[in-house]
């Protein structure tokens, strides 16, 4: 059991990175996809664009982070405003 | 992180905006605007020790701090214009990247400024003393 949470613990400070963000951001395009293709074959058209407007919105959210880390990384290190 | 981690992140990335792309076209782009800015990230972190060696030895070889600074910022304005470039070019809002590059020229324009003034006016003290 403890060489199995180190182990966890290991395994998260390897996989905390950028990778799991980008897999994330996969799944949740090919689950946005399915579902409006879902909803279009049903004849939900109105219901399908809100579906693909909120994935997009909660992307940009995850995205926005890592922009937020490169603008104040790029403003710590070289000193701009 | 190390090399070998960047090259398979980068690889990834691409293979993962490339399939989602298919699918859900600006959820792709995203993907690879944010792997970007992640990659950009860790470059930051790898060459800050890099700046402040630049900084020591600009300090050993008398180039003063405001001089070193200038140069600095003119660098980090060129890498987030850069970045800003090659996000719109990714949209496919090239009138907008070509916008933020010309931004990012004035931009780099007005932080040499006081430096080629500097130098100016270095090089008119030269001339009016070789002259009267």
């Amino acid at each position: 059991m403890r060489w199995r949470l180190r182990y966890s613990e290991n395994q998260y400070e390897r996989h905390n990175n950028g990778v799991d963000i980008i897999f994330k951001i996969a799944g949740i395009g090919i689950i946005v996809a399915v579902v409006c293709q879902l909803l279009k074959q049903t004849g939900r058209d109105d219901i399908a664009m809100l579906t693909a407007l909120a994935g997009l919105v909660v992307v940009l959210s995850m995205v926005i982070g890592l922009i937020a880390t490169l603008f104040n990384s790029i403003k710590s290190v070289f000193d701009i405003y | 992180m190390d090399l070998y981690s960047l090259i398979g992140f980068s690889a990834v990335a691409a293979i993962a905006g490339f399939t989602v792309k298919q699918f859900e076209k600006r959820i792709g782009t995203l993907i690879t605007a944010g792997a970007c800015a992640f990659m950009l990230t860790a470059l930051i972190g790898a060459s800050s020790g890099v700046i402040s060696d630049l900084k020591a030895l600009g300090e050993m070889g008398g180039v003063s701090p405001e001089t070193l600074g200038t140069v600095l910022k003119a660098v980090g304005t060129a890498y987030l214009m850069h970045f800003a470039r090659s996000l719109c070019t990714d949209l496919g809002e090239t009138g907008l990247a070509s916008a933020v590059e010309l931004t990012g020229r004035v931009l780099l324009l007005v932080i040499a400024l006081p430096a080629i003034r500097s130098t100016a006016e270095t090089v008119i003290k030269l001339v009016a003393y070789s002259v009267g």
